[in-house]
């Protein structure tokens, strides 16, 4: 179940950035977005889950405190987070569509490798 | 014996008047005794359920004390079904845990749920398979009714009937299961057991039906190769219609044998994906591995041959991130710079600048970072190699990585661990000169933590209880007074503890807190002390559970008698019952 929840922070983390102009303050996609996880191979296959994550001048706050999340995204919507805590950890990237976003996620725990993918949709401003 | 005396002038402040009590035990109290003195106090409870509750309670540790008969009688003395089936079930997962499948039958069948009949007829069913007994766990199975609690009975007996190479058995048991994932359980340990290319597509196609496609790829693969003959496992997975099941359970077999050391042909597999999704993963599975076995270089080009963008650079941080974490930084940066993108790069970076601080080259760090061209991930890796730094007791260092970052909150992040380390260094006074101009946060809140403790544990309580007061989120400043306090009360410090557990805001935390304390200095034999803890608190439940959880620490000590005394004292009858049955519970074999 921990490396299911840290990677899909990750997940949740990177689509959220790839909605984040983090280079300016207030960008267009500052809000809240629900980002939607499904886990497809490792610790976490065969799940689905969704998280509401903000967005602030660009920067993802995730506020569930069990990790610490970095993370930025390119003019041309190239995104990368990267999710770090105590018991282990997790990477994901993706990339800007118009008003969607998709992308992959990777993690690793004392529960074993997680793989999968990722999706979001805003929910508000 | 000053304890003692300490008791007796407890009691006549706590008790106006004593409760009705059983008689005494003659000699040094036994376990029989406090449990005959906790159920006449159950006895005398008037509201039917909590009786019932208590009888439940009392007739379980009785059942862990070995006791079976006695605590049959019991729980079936109980006249509510609903605690009469809660006590029996209790019973018969306390006896079946000490390996008893013989005395747990009577007390499961006695149970009037059908449900939780069920459901206890299958824990013992379960111990049964777990000592080899499968003669007799197939009789307890047969007698379950038909429902999830039969299915996964089912699941366990056909699987250890698989192990034991009983294939036709686990056949016929796994036939009579009727949901998905229990007969996928089933099925797949049959498909280890006998790999045929008829085991394994029938595991398949009814792991498919279940969520997360339970299949056990590993074991089935290694199976195959045992045998020598690994092309039905492929050929069959080739089979499945539903083209995303069929992909997931290619990568499920490329990643078995990635894993069983048979890269070229897990890459075939996975290179046989027909969904570009599916396959990147596949193959990143497959690096992930390699990786992990020592085989950079082949991880590296593999995880160079994935097409789509996205997927190879997520695959190059996951690398990037287990040779970090592994130490290898100079295989971290090989995979980091792989990465063709700047920004995407710049974590991979970030996380190996990290590590190098983090094994204490320091210096290193400060370069890698310096290269990092976007100012956003350059603050954040400056802040990280400060932690490290400042965690490995480098604070000159630490601070030098930290007085760069432009980002206030990065800045804040790396400042407060170097506080946090001075304040492991024992100079807690130099971490509150760095503390003062930082703005409220989580990173903040965790060092002025660091530092009451540091002030805390050096003596100096009255300093402690100031900062851990000056933490800004009240949910984090009530968690450290609380962990202050019981670091004091374990200290023996009563006085202090006490401060510390008051000052707590939330009532609740203060209550807890207190209980806490009162427990921690009954251990530390403070015993006067844990009842005027006890007693401090407010509200009346949570008092008596306080005063409870010091008679059940008292009894823990081996102090049976003092903590006899204590709960005897207890008027009210629920309360007295459960504190005697905390005892009984806690006292030492």
């Amino acid at each position: 179940m921990l490396a299911l929840r840290l990677t899909t922070i990750a997940a949740a983390a990177a689509c959220a950035l790839a909605f984040a102009d983090g280079a300016q303050a207030r960008g267009p996609y500052d809000g809240s977005w629900t980002v939607s996880v499904a886990g497809r191979s490792g610790a976490c296959a065969g799940g689905n889950y969704a998280y509401n994550v903000q967005i602030v001048n660009g920067s993802v706050r995730y506020n569930g405190g069990d990790a610490q999340i970095s993370g930025r995204v390119s003019g041309g919507g190239a995104v990368v987070v990267r999710v770090v805590s105590s018991q282990g950890n997790a990477v994901g990237s993706g990339r800007l569509r118009g008003n969607t976003g998709g992308g992959s996620f990777r993690g690793a725990s004392q529960q074993g490798a997680c793989a999968g993918t990722w999706t979001s949709q805003r929910t508000g401003m | 014996m000053f304890a003692r005396a300490a008791i007796v002038a407890s009691l006549l402040i706590i008790t106006a008047a004593g409760p009705a009590q059983a008689q005494a035990c003659a000699g040094p109290p036994t376990r029989a005794c406090v449990l005959e003195q906790a159920l006449a106090a159950a006895r005398a409870i008037a509201d039917e359920g909590a009786r019932a509750q208590a009888f439940g309670q009392i007739a379980v540790i009785e059942a862990g004390a070995g006791l079976s008969d006695e605590s049959l009688r019991l729980a079936q003395s109980i006249t509510d079904e609903l605690w009469r089936d809660s006590a029996l079930a209790d019973i018969v997962a306390a006896i079946t845990k000490a390996g008893k499948v013989a005395p747990a039958l009577p007390a499961a069948r006695a149970i009037a749920d059908d449900e939780r009949r069920s459901q206890a007829l299958a824990l013992i069913a379960a111990a049964q398979v777990k000592q080899g007994d499968l003669t007799g766990a197939a009789a307890v199975v047969a007698s379950i009714t038909p429902g999830r609690a039969r299915n996964a009975a089912l699941a366990g007996l056909a699987e250890a009937n698989a192990r034991a190479g009983n294939v036709a058995a686990a056949q016929n048991v796994a036939g009579e299961i009727s949901d998905a994932p229990a007969r996928a359980a089933a099925l797949g340990a049959i498909a280890v057991a006998q790999p045929t290319a008829a085991n394994i597509a029938a595991a398949l196609n009814v792991a498919a039906m279940a969520k997360g496609l339970p299949f056990p790829f590993d074991p089935v693969v290694g199976a195959l190769l045992k045998a020598g003959n690994k092309t039905p496992a492929l050929e069959v997975a080739q089979t499945i219609n539903n083209p995303d099941l069929r992909d997931r359970a290619l990568s499920g077999f490329a990643s078995a044998l990635a894993k069983a050391g048979e890269i070229d042909d897990a890459v075939a597999l996975a290179r046989s994906i027909a969904g570009d999704a599916a396959r990147a993963e596949a193959l990143g599975n497959i690096a992930t591995i390699a990786a992990q076995a020592g085989k950079v270089a082949d991880a590296l080009k593999l995880a160079q041959s994935i097409t789509d963008e996205d997927a190879r650079t997520t695959v190059l941080l996951a690398l990037v991130e287990a040779e970090a974490r592994a130490g290898q930084t100079a295989e971290a940066l090989q995979a980091a710079q792989l990465i063709k993108d700047a920004l995407s790069r710049a974590p991979a970076l970030s996380r190996i600048a990290a590590a190098q601080a983090a094994m204490g080259n320091g210096e290193a760090a400060l370069r890698l970072a310096q290269t990092i061209k976007d100012e956003y991930w350059r603050d954040t890796t400056r802040a990280e190699v400060a932690e490290a730094l400042a965690k490995a007791g480098k604070i000159p260092e630490a601070t030098r990585a930290a007085q760069p970052i432009k980002d206030p909150e990065q800045r804040g992040n790396g400042l407060a661990a170097i506080a946090a380390a001075y304040a492991q260094a024992g100079k807690p006074a130099d971490g509150l000169k760095i503390m003062r101009p930082l703005k409220p946060s989580r990173a903040r809140d965790e060092a002025l933590a660091a530092i009451a403790e540091a002030q805390a544990k050096a003596g100096t309580a009255t300093e402690a209880l100031a900062v851990a007061r000056s933490i800004s989120d009240a949910g984090r400043r009530d968690k450290t007074l609380a962990s202050l306090a019981v670091g004091q009360a374990a200290a023996g410090n009563d006085a202090a503890a006490t401060t510390f557990a008051q000052a707590t805001d939330d009532e609740d935390r203060r209550n807890g807190a207190l209980a806490d304390v009162a427990g921690a200095l009954a251990k530390a034999g403070k015993v006067e002390a844990a009842l005027a803890a006890a007693r401090s608190i407010k509200d009346e439940q949570s008092r008596t559970d306080a005063v409870r959880g010091v008679a059940e620490a008292l009894a823990g000590a081996g102090k049976v008698g003092e903590a006899l005394a204590l709960a005897q004292s207890i008027q009210e009858d629920t309360a007295r019952a459960d504190a005697l049955s905390s005892i009984a519970r806690a006292m030492p074999e």
